[in-house]
């Protein structure tokens, strides 16, 4: 089915011709956005028509940003960005919610290439002289409007929305009217049909008898929405917007020309009587920020983001590039054709020129048989696919059909000339990632490996990583990071991929400086700023800010930091900040960087003062306390290192003893760190730690929770201290089976932490103690499945009682 | 067409079809085309409402739909076959491979006769030519002794030929392909002159068909490989559409074996619906369910429902319900292996117990037919 097929009466078709109007003084030329035949239409049908006034369909408060628009040193695609706080307005981009300095805000995006009709006409409107208005509305439901009763209207507001509202039907027309038409083309779906009838069946088509079949098909489109549908999404508000601004304009007496969405035009032009009448000035009072930024063609790209467009921009780019060509489409096949070839044969596919031929050849033909007079995106895909995947699309298809949807979207991105932009910090940002080879590309995440200690470059290229991370632009991510924040490598991993977003963020820090090194310091300091009196926080800014390479505004957060060691009551974050800096020095020593006094001084006073704060950090009990091992053993390892960050030994060993005192009473686990700690730096006695757990009672998990303390900061306690060891057999073997049962949990946790090596050894030592020689302690390994369900059941009954005597989590108590 | 014949070949079957088509052709032939490709694929997807002047002039015919499923793999392999390179049709068992094979053949280039049926056993002369023993001995290597094989017969008359289960050869064996896809000619070197070398006539083309199931058990050559252009048949993902075509056919086969058995709509529905939810492994109600190793193809729901059907026409009531919808869908679920079973029996347990729970009809009565089966195991 083409055009001529699409079969609709006479009488349609002369009332779409009278709404559109193509040869009055104003005419509705119908468009699709980024719709390769109905630009190439309106460009030839502008100079024939000769407008005074182009109208189009764009929110008028965007007419500011026309000369920005047409900036010849442009490069397409590139969007107009309305950014809100609180609506999701149209065609809204994907959230930003990586880690970042602020939190994110809703971004509208209205993108153009060089095939969307509205540029075209903006461009000739540029050459020709005439005169653009834009005449849409920003916000699609205006809430005052809402407000008013319909008889608040005046008369022929009223008589214009009666007319706009005529031709709606209901939903379930809409879609039997496109099922129907799917199936009388031979289409699969709603983008084949468009693509068939319009693009390809449309190319061969005069202007005039383009807009008539599109307008026939809109009305009729038109039919199938109900009133109700169509004021609720808003588009009859805008329509009644659109109204006004094309009233105003069809005041003057001049020729017009209205470049709007078809459906829209069908409405409109049905309503051109009533337009003289229209006095009421039309409001658009939505708040938003309105910028030009660079977009991309995967963006573009229906199936990623923008969902009114045509997917295969790279398709109808090269169809819009060749238009001046005999077979646009058939050009536009064979580079898609060969693209995918080259991105195939890169993975390893072998495919050659012959394959080119054999599916050109195909797309063709396959075409043909459709009865469609161009070779389409749909054939294009499957002549790929039939003539370049041998075997199961499935099975082996996944590398052709990678590389044909690549070069079918293309990783075009758009540039922007001085007039729009871009601001200082977009510039920095694109020079210094040209200059590091980490230039933005609209294709897939690119990975990238830098060996800090091997090159300066590398280590510029982490520092602009990091704060490209930080600033939030959904530029960079670094991979496999964990819980030492990528501090304990040298080698950094991350994957780099450019969106419209990373530049309508860039926007959005244009005020917090010139450079990205610049907002980057400033984010920085006011989260340093907003951390007050807190070590942890400062010293995490800090440590962050030594990844961003930004030394310099570290240093003049260390009086900050200082301030806040002294001030800071928590432990906690004492240590933790200890710990982050210690973090950072080493880093630094790996990389090969000077050692820096004051990251020094830094770390000993925070180390020094959480070692005071050990009572107050052995008060915390329950699943608080979770953090404490860890803590100690960092501590407990500074202690031992004598690397001028550690605190004094005799100060350590004087609160830690008086800590103890204290965990005996609120916990084991605590406990069990702490009598580590005393081993780890050889203060421990060895006939205490057997007394010790003995002693912890009160709960099941009590015993195990002191060993798991106790072996994560000195792991080979319970082979060097045989009283230990004793205490732990005569638990297992002579304590009721019940409390056995009850602390079993807690004890796999703490021998958790051995190795093979050290298990061995021990159950050699406690099989030796039970008496039992090597054979028997084999026989007592495997019990019978039952026995091992019970004991599994019992686990997990356990583990389920100890989460709710943890009481409320941590997070709950901050 | 003689009565007593099981299966006619496709274009015996659709003789007034292809006539009626042939005559109302206005659009242009492929070289050695019988048909125009529009008319190859109105003839497999059927004419809808339209209707056709009979090619005899008397009245008209409406064009069947006999292949249902993906409308434009139908496009892509007619257009295959109309360029120089080979259709390879890759797929489950029981998705109609070899039916549309046929279809093609017979509506391209008059036959669907000229096959080869590949096995382990399959041997190159199978494919090329062969020879009259006793012709050769009398007269030696002359054109009379040889015996053409289907793949030299097409070449020699211009006609698609098929290959079937092309993947169960030897790979050296489909290897004695690629000269033949390659330069379309075949040269017979005991014989000498023009009569050594045969040149494919315009129409020459190849069906083959694969089974999923076979792949990794004898791997095409990379060289045969660029010689076809591959198409994925699948199951009919559309349960209304499969089981429109499972009652039409089960209708037709029960009519052609003298069966009156009513096929009832709940059973088609029942063995559909069990066979769909299977193979994708999951219900309609979201349930995750273990895929059976049997294909559970729509084929293989016409064999079920036809089975039981003649079950019930010969030792039953006359009626098909869901006993003997129960006691086929196990044989049906059980054909590669015996863990299908408990796979099915886990089906049956969950999802239609459930429905058995909540709506009871049909699957309450599969349920308990199935349960009482069961009971007599």
């Amino acid at each position: 089915m083409n055009l001529a097929g699409l079969g609709a009466p006479e009488e349609t078709r002369a009332e779409v011709a009278k709404r559109l109007g193509l040869s009055s003084a104003l005419a509705f030329f119908p468009v699709r956005h980024q719709s390769p035949t109905c630009a190439a239409k309106l460009e030839a049908f502008l100079p024939a028509f000769a407008p005074d006034v182009i109208l189009v369909e764009l929110p008028a408060r965007f007419e500011e940003h026309l000369e920005a628009l047409l900036d010849p040193e442009s490069r397409a695609p590139f969007a107009i960005c309305a950014v809100t706080d609180e609506r999701s307005p149209r065609f809204v981009g994907r959230r930003d919610t990586s880690r970042a300095a602020e939190a994110p805000r809703s971004r509208a995006y209205y993108p153009f290439c060089d095939y969307s009709p509205e540029l075209v006409a903006l461009r000739y409107a540029k050459a020709s002289g005439a005169e653009v208005r834009f005449i849409d509305r920003f916000s699609p439901l205006p809430e005052d409007d809402s407000a008013l009763d319909e008889d608040d209207l005046p008369s022929a507001e009223r008589a214009l929305g009666d007319r706009l509202g005529q031709d709606a039907g209901g939903l379930l027309a809409r879609s039997r009217f496109t099922a129907a038409l799917c199936a009388r083309a031979g289409a699969r779906d709603f983008d084949e049909l468009w693509e068939a009838l319009f693009e390809q069946g449309g190319w061969d088509e005069s202007p005039e008898g383009w807009a008539l079949a599109v307008g026939a098909y809109a009305l009729a489109t038109r039919r199938t929405f109900g009133q109700e549908e169509l004021e609720a999404d808003g588009t009859l508000s805008r329509e009644r917007f659109m109204a006004a601004k094309i009233a105003e304009a069809a005041r003057t007496g001049r020729r017009a020309l209205v470049v709007a969405g078809a459906l829209h035009v069908v409405a409109l032009g049905r309503a051109r009587e009533t337009l003289p009448e229209l006095r009421r000035a039309p409001k658009d009072d939505a708040e938003a920020e309105v910028r030009l930024v660079p977009y991309t063609f995967p963006r573009l790209d229906a199936l990623l983001g923008y969902a009114p467009g045509m997917s295969g921009p790279a398709f109808y780019q090269h169809v819009w590039e060749a238009r001046a060509e005999a077979d646009p489409f058939a050009q536009a096949a064979e580079r898609v054709l060969l693209e995918t070839i080259r991105r195939a044969r890169a993975e390893g596919d072998a495919l050659g020129p012959a394959d080119a031929i054999a599916a050109l050849a195909f797309a063709r033909e396959l075409a043909s048989l459709r009865g469609r007079p161009k070779i389409g995106r749909a054939e294009v895909i499957e002549a790929a696919t039939s003539c370049f995947v041998k075997g199961e699309l499935r099975v082996s298809g996944r590398r052709v059909v990678a590389a044909l949807g690549e070069a079918l979207r293309g990783s075009r991105v758009g540039k922007l000339g001085p007039t729009a932009g871009p601001s200082p910090i977009s510039r920095d940002f694109r020079a210094t990632a040209e200059a590091l080879g980490l230039l933005p590309s609209g294709g897939p995440p690119r990975s990238i490996e830098l060996s800090l200690a091997a090159s300066k470059k590398a280590r510029r290229s982490s520092w602009f990583l990091h704060r490209a991370a930080w600033l939030g632009l959904g530029f960079a991510t670094q991979v496999g990071v964990g819980e030492a924040e990528g501090f304990e490598a040298a080698t950094e991993r991350w994957t780099v991929a450019y969106a419209p977003e990373v530049d309508a963020r860039l926007l959005d820090l244009a005020s917090e400086g010139a450079s990205v090194e610049e907002a980057a310091a400033r984010l920085l300091v006011r989260a340093a700023r907003e951390g007050e009196g807190h070590a942890g926080v400062i010293a995490a800014c800090v440590g962050r800010g030594v990844r961003m390479g930004l030394e310099g505004v570290c240093l003049r957060l260390a009086p900050a930091l200082q301030a806040a060691i002294r001030a800071d009551e928590d432990p906690r974050s004492l240590l933790e900040a200890a710990r982050k800096l210690r973090r950072v020095r080493a880093q630094r020593a790996r990389i090969g960087l000077p050692k820096a006094a004051w990251l020094d001084a830094l770390g000993r006073a925070a180390y020094e003062e959480g070692a005071r704060g050990l009572p107050r950090l052995a008060q915390t009990s329950g699943s608080r306390a979770a953090d404490v091992p860890a803590l100690l053993a960092d501590l407990g390892g500074a202690a031992l290192a004598a690397d001028g960050m550690g605190p004094a030994r005799e100060l350590l060993l004087a609160k830690a003893r008086a800590a103890r005192e204290i965990a005996r009473a609120t916990s084991p686990l605590v406990l069990g760190a702490l009598d580590g700690l005393f081993v780890s730096l050889g203060e421990g006695r060895g006939s205490e730690l057997g007394a010790h757990f003995e002693a912890a009672r009160g709960r099941p998990e009590a015993k195990g929770a002191y060993l798991e303390g106790l072996l994560a900061l000195s792991p080979r306690a319970l082979l060097d201290e045989p009283s230990l060891l004793e205490a732990l057999v005569a638990h297992v073997s002579s304590g009721s089976f019940e409390g056995f049962l009850a602390s079993l949990p807690s004890l796999r946790r703490a021998l958790a932490r051995l190795g093979p090596r050290e298990l061995e050894e021990i159950s050699s030592r406690a099989a030796h103690l039970l008496g039992l020689g090597t054979a028997e302690t084999l026989l007592v390994s495997p019990l019978p499945p039952d026995e091992v369900a019970r004991l599994s059941a019992w686990e997990l009954r356990w583990l389920e009682a100890e989460a709710s005597w943890a009481g409320p989590s941590s997070d709950a108590n901050r | 067409m003689p009565e007593s014949i099981l299966r006619p070949a496709a274009e015996v079957l659709f003789r007034e079809e292809l006539d009626a088509l042939a005559a109302a052709d206005t659009h242009p032939l492929p070289r050695g085309f019988r048909l125009s490709p529009r008319m190859i694929r109105t003839f497999i997807l059927g004419s809808g409402e339209a209707k056709l002047p009979r090619a005899g002039g008397e009245g008209e015919i409406a064009v069947t739909q006999k292949y249902f499923g993906d409308d434009a793999l139908v496009e892509r392999a007619i257009v295959t076959l109309a360029s120089p390179r080979a259709l390879l049709l890759v797929g489950e068992p029981g998705t109609a491979k070899s039916m549309l094979s046929e279809l093609l053949a017979a509506a391209a280039t008059g036959t669907s006769l000229l096959t080869v049926q590949g096995s382990a056993a399959t041997t190159e002369d199978q494919i090329k030519y062969t020879w009259n023993y006793a012709l050769l001995l009398a007269k030696g290597p002359v054109r009379e002794a040889l015996v053409p094989s289907p793949l030299f017969a097409a070449m020699r008359e211009g006609r698609i030929a098929r290959f079937e289960e092309l993947t169960r050869c030897p790979v050296e064996v489909q290897d004695s392909l690629v000269g033949i896809l390659s330069d379309k000619v075949l040269r017979v070197p005991e014989l000498e002159g023009e009569d050594g070398i045969l040149f494919a006539r315009e129409g020459f083309n190849l069906i083959a068909t694969a089974n999923a199931r076979d792949r990794g058990v004898n791997e095409m050559s990379a060289a045969l490989r660029r010689r076809f252009n591959f198409e994925s048949v699948r199951p009919i993902r559309d349960p209304l559409v499969e089981m429109a075509l499972v009652e039409r056919e089960v209708q037709k086969q029960l009519a052609a074996a003298g069966a009156s058995v009513p096929v009832p709509r709940d059973a088609v529905e029942l063995v559909v619906t069990t066979f769909q939810e299977l193979r994708s492994g999951r219900s309609r109600e979201g349930v995750h369910l273990d895929r059976p190793e049997a294909p559970l193809s729509t084929a293989e729901a016409i064999a079920t429902l036809h089975a039981a059907a003649l079950h019930a026409h010969y030792y039953g009531t006359g009626r098909l319900g869901a006993e003997e919808v129960a006691s086929h869908l196990a044989g049906a679920a059980t054909l590669d292996a015996a863990e299908d079973t408990a796979k099915l029996e886990r089906y049956v347990e969950t999802v239609v117990r459930d429905r058995a729970t909540r709506h009871g009809g049909p699957w309450g009565a599969l349920l308990e037919a199935w349960r009482k089966i069961g009971r007599e195991r």
